[in-house]
């Protein structure tokens, strides 16, 4: 008799504190703040264009010392790149590369700053512009959040595509980052800020309406199937794509808690993400 | 053999089955694990871990109980859930 299956959560990286002169910005995720400093040779370009993708996460002064360092180096510069996930401090030449770097590592702090006090999921989420009932779809990286999130948030107000984390009163702690967009010939992938992509603006309070697990088959040509799921089968699906989970106090309550004042989960078998906007509709209201 | 329930961080029941978290871990138990996650919160000697399940479930004729127990023992040992003891109560 098989008496047990496992399942692995994902533990953020880390990075230590740097000093250092240049000037700073800070980065509002998940109800905290990254402070970045920009620096290097192109410095007031890279700061242009930070400004420019992350529009929806600015937070106004720094306070405290920088988490992370960032330099766009000049071509001809002579200072070594250094482009590691896991450095708190990066030196590109490549503007595209770095902010893509710039991006990964901020997400990982923000979760490190809320681990164990708040559930977070690798999912993304919407709100309606005018209630504030939100999605949270959640789905393993690379299978198209960040495609849906482009689809429903050209509808519904746009909370993040990649991180979602939720309090103890079902409030979602928006992380509207910038999207990672591939161009057209799909050879580089590039930092988008949802304003330039015309995503509506979120709601004030968004609030946890329904969580959902999709599951994208995209060779196949099907309409959305939805099922709900068992409790133990849905936290079962959740856990792996949640953050810090073990380190919450009675984190297997709280993740069941949650799906019992929202749930059912529901599983939702895909293939385009322009077929889930009825889906959303019918959970979460038609979009004004 | 001494086995020993190696705590989780949080853990639900329902119905009989059991979810336990270790860390980053998550670990599903039937009925049969979810029992002997609980007659091994204290160390027990497989014997009497035996006649626990045997008192819980019944001893139905096709089955083998002994070996059946000593399966889901080394199964839960290998997934971190419990601990086999020497007979000083050591690892």
């Amino acid at each position: 008799m098989c008496v047990v299956s496992r399942f692995q959560t994902s533990v953020p990286g880390s990075s230590g504190v740097l000093g250092g002169r240049g000037r700073s910005l800070a980065l509002r995720g998940l109800g905290v703040d990254v402070v970045l400093e920009v620096s290097g040779d192109r410095a007031k370009e890279l700061e242009g264009r930070l400004r420019a993708v992350w529009s929806r996460c600015l937070a106004g002064d720094p306070s405290g010392p920088p988490q992370l360092v960032a330099r766009l180096l000049d071509e001809d510069s002579a200072n070594p790149e250094s482009l590691n996930r896991m450095d708190s401090e990066l030196a590109s030449r490549n503007l595209l590369l770095l902010l893509e770097r710039i991006s990964q590592i901020v997400t990982l702090e923000l979760i490190k700053l809320r681990a164990g006090e708040v559930l977070m999921f690798h999912a993304g989420a919407v709100s309606h512009p005018v209630t504030g009932r939100s999605l949270v779809y959640v789905a393993e990286s690379r299978t198209g959040k960040t495609t849906l999130s482009q689809v429903l948030g050209s509808a519904y107000g746009y909370l993040t595509d990649e991180t979602v984390a939720v309090d103890e009163e079902l409030r979602i702690l928006p992380y509207p980052k910038p999207l990672s967009v591939r161009s057209v010939d799909l050879r580089e992938r590039k930092e988008t800020s949802p304003d330039e992509l015309r995503l509506v603006p979120a709601h004030s309070e968004p609030r946890v309406e329904r969580l959902v697990y999709l599951k994208r088959h995209p060779d196949a040509d099907m309409e959305p199937r939805v099922q709900e799921l068992d409790l133990f089968d849905a936290i079962e699906l959740l856990t792996p794509q949640t953050s810090s989970l073990g380190i919450m106090d009675q984190g297997l309550h709280r993740l069941a808690d949650l799906i019992e004042r929202t749930g059912p989960v529901l599983q939702i078998d895909y293939s385009e993400a322009e077929t889930l906007l009825p889906v959303a509709a019918s959970l979460i209201g038609e979009a004004p | 053999m001494i086995i020993r329930l190696v705590p989780a961080s949080d853990q639900l029941s329902r119905e009989g089955e059991m979810l336990l978290l270790y860390d980053e871990l998550l670990v599903r138990l039937t009925a049969l694990g979810a029992a002997i996650v609980e007659f091994t919160t204290e160390p027990i000697k497989l014997s009497d871990l035996i006649d626990r399940l045997v008192g819980r479930f019944g001893s139905p004729p096709e089955i083998d109980v002994a070996a059946m127990t000593r399966a889901a023992v080394n199964d839960l040992k290998k997934q971190g859930v419990v601990e086999i003891l020497d007979e000083g109560g050591h690892p």
